[in-house]
């Protein structure tokens, strides 16, 4: 059984199908890049997987436990334990910006394990590991967005998650800046960690991504390891999405 | 007008502070979690909590406070089968009852917008930190919507000191009564002269301890 089991997931705005059946499945330490124009519903299926939002159904499986069973959205318990194995980054960091850097990690760290004693130092590390422990006394208002999103990073990463997800993390970002970003995400894949990232960046999802998602419509139209699906697309709407977003 | 004239009138006005301070804390330390409750009303998914609550911020913010003064105090104990418990109630807690209810449906409009102001995003991010909704209320949106919302709060909190002197409706002595009086029977103006002084130095003091509070929201 694969490590993340997505079978069939629906789910409509009103009467606007954005997901209509989504079946794949992850390995620990598989880099998944999913793309697909705008609207095909790569934002819907990140959400859905951490419960952001309902869907109207299929199940989810991590590590063979059910977390999202056959369409219900999870109960608070399943949520939690959910939340602490899934991370996300957002595309506007969401940081909390009435907290410095260092309460960012560390309080929701604490509010959500009462008792651990390993944050200040999981802390440190972690702002250490994207360039930021000379900014952990600072508040967000006064880092670029580059260092906001390597912040968000960081936070994410404060509870250990098995599966990253990342919601076109550099897309709010000046281009000079994306370098910054997603080298860390490089670096996170090259440390195995598991990570879904919805993103435009095609030359992040050729070179450190193990299997690349196509979406279209709501559906994965195609999917393949990035030197299939970027030199010999069989779908020809794949062919045709490169071809549109290499001209960019 | 010599010296002990002058602190004799600063102490019979001042006579009338005890009161009217009593009165503005009270307002205050009710009507703010009073204010952030009904706002939490205001937003309730609940359409009967949302309708009531709407219906009170209506009310109490279209009519005028000393309408509401006479009204709790002269008008509950006329009201058929309830009239009675409220007959004994004295004229200051009437004023308290008045001017709680009213600076809540106040703060409660104020609160009611600063959360507005907060981004849909905070949330998000809370939901996937794994935060209860209680620690994404008190940890994540209280205090943003604390930071947009204390310039308003710090206005109210300036009137709330003059409003005090609609106490005069109810003719509960605070500082504008012992000041009339003090004119009325001495035939001299300063007594209001005091009175002004003293709502000044009131209102010194508290915008003083609203900059450094809104400075603790500076980030
Ligand atoms: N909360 C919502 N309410 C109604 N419709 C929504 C909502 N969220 C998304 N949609 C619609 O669902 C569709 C898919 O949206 P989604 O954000 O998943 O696309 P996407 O692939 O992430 O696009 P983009 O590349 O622009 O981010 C869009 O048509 C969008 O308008
Ligand atoms: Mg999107």
């Amino acid at each position: 059984m694969a490590f993340l089991e997505v079978r069939q997931l629906e789910k409509s705005f009103d009467a606007l199908p954005v997901l209509r059946g989504v079946s794949f499945t992850v390995e620990r330490g598989d880099v998944i890049a999913v793309i697909g124009s705008s609207g095909s519903g790569k934002s819907t299926l990140l959400r859905c997987l951490i419960g952001l939002e309902t869907v109207d159904s299929g199940t989810v499986t991590i590590d063979g436990e059910t977390f999202i069973p056959e369409g219900q959205s999870p109960d608070p318990r399943r949520r939690k334990a959910l939340a602490g194995r899934m991370g996300m980054v957002f595309q506007n960091f969401n940081l909390f910006p009435h907290m410095t850097v260092r309460q960012n990690l560390l309080e929701p760290y604490r509010m959500t394990t009462p008792g651990a004693a390993d944050g200040e130092e999981k802390c440190r590390r972690l702002l250490e590991k994207v360039g930021l422990l000379d900014k952990a006394d600072v508040y967000p208002s006064k880092l670029s967005g580059g260092q906001k999103q390597r912040v968000a990073i960081a936070r994410a990463l404060m509870k250990s998650p098995e599966i990253m997800l990342f919601d076109e993390p550099t897309s709010a970002l000046d281009p000079l800046l994306t370098g910054e970003v997603l080298s860390i995400m490089r670096r996170l894949a090259e440390e195995h960690m598991t990570m879904l990232v919805v993103t435009h960046e095609m030359s992040f999802a050729q070179e450190a991504a193990s299997r690349v998602l196509f979406m279209k419509d709501g559906c994965i139209a195609e999917e393949g390891p990035p030197s299939e699906i970027f030199t010999r697309p069989r779908q020809p709407e794949t062919a045709a999405f490169l071809g549109s977003v290499s001209r960019r | 007008m010599d010296l002990s004239y002058i602190t004799g009138t600063f102490l019979r006005v001042g006579g009338g502070l005890g009161t009217t301070l009593t009165l503005f804390f009270v307002t205050i330390l009710a009507s703010l979690p009073l204010g952030f409750l009904i706002t939490m009303l205001l937003r309730s998914g609940a359409a009967p909590l949302r309708w009531l609550s709407g219906a009170f911020v209506y009310l109490m913010r279209s009519t005028p406070l000393v309408l509401q003064l006479l009204f709790i105090y002269f008008g509950l104990p006329y009201l058929p089968y309830v009239g009675g418990y409220f007959s004994t109630m004295g004229r200051f807690t009437a004023t308290v009852w008045g001017f709680v209810l009213n600076y809540a449906a106040y703060f409660a409009e104020i609160f009611r917008g600063g959360l507005l102001a907060v981004d849909p995003g905070q949330y998000e991010a809370a939901k996937v930190l794994g935060l209860t909704r209680w620690q994404t209320t008190c940890r994540i949106v209280l205090p943003q919507m604390l930071r947009v919302a204390m310039p308003s709060v710090s206005n109210e909190t300036i009137t709330l000191v003059k409003d005090t002197s609609l106490m005069f409706t109810l003719a509960v002595p605070e500082v504008l009564q012992f000041a009339k009086s003090a004119v009325s029977s001495t035939g001299r103006t300063f007594p209001f002269v005091v009175a002004g002084i003293i709502y000044l130095g009131m209102n010194l003091a508290i915008t003083w301890l609203l900059k450094a509070v809104e400075k603790r929201f500076d980030y």
